[in-house]
């Protein structure tokens, strides 16, 4: 079953994690 | 043929459209899209970026968009810079 609609792959964030 | 694979067994956890991958290596988030944690989820086997562009036309519907190699093969690298794949051998 497909799942959505193609958008190109994407690193959204990249961060340390804090605490 | 290049092939690319998770360099560890990072956490890996799916937010509605969003995917968190927690390397504790380097004690880093990286947020991805959808496609992007898609891409992510074939990688803990190695796999070119001509089976992740087949795979990804067998499960998303393509409104008028071709898959770009180049979109794939970009972002593979941008994970390679964070450490999260490496080239398979």
């Amino acid at each position: 079953m497909k799942k959505s609609a193609y958008k190109a792959p994407e690193i959204l964030n990249h961060q340390p994690i804090t605490f | 043929m290049n092939r690319y694979v998770h360099t560890s067994d990072y956490e890996t956890s799916q937010l509605d459209d969003e995917w968190v991958v927690l390397n504790t290596d380097s004690f880093m988030i990286t947020k991805l899209n959808e496609v992007g944690g898609f891409c992510w989820s074939l990688l803990h086997e190695p796999k070119s970026v001509q089976v992740i562009v087949a795979k990804i036309k067998e499960n998303y519907i393509l409104d008028n968009e071709e898959v770009e190699v180049e979109d794939i093969e970009k972002f593979l690298n941008q994970l390679i810079d964070y450490g999260l794949v490496k080239h398979a051998k």
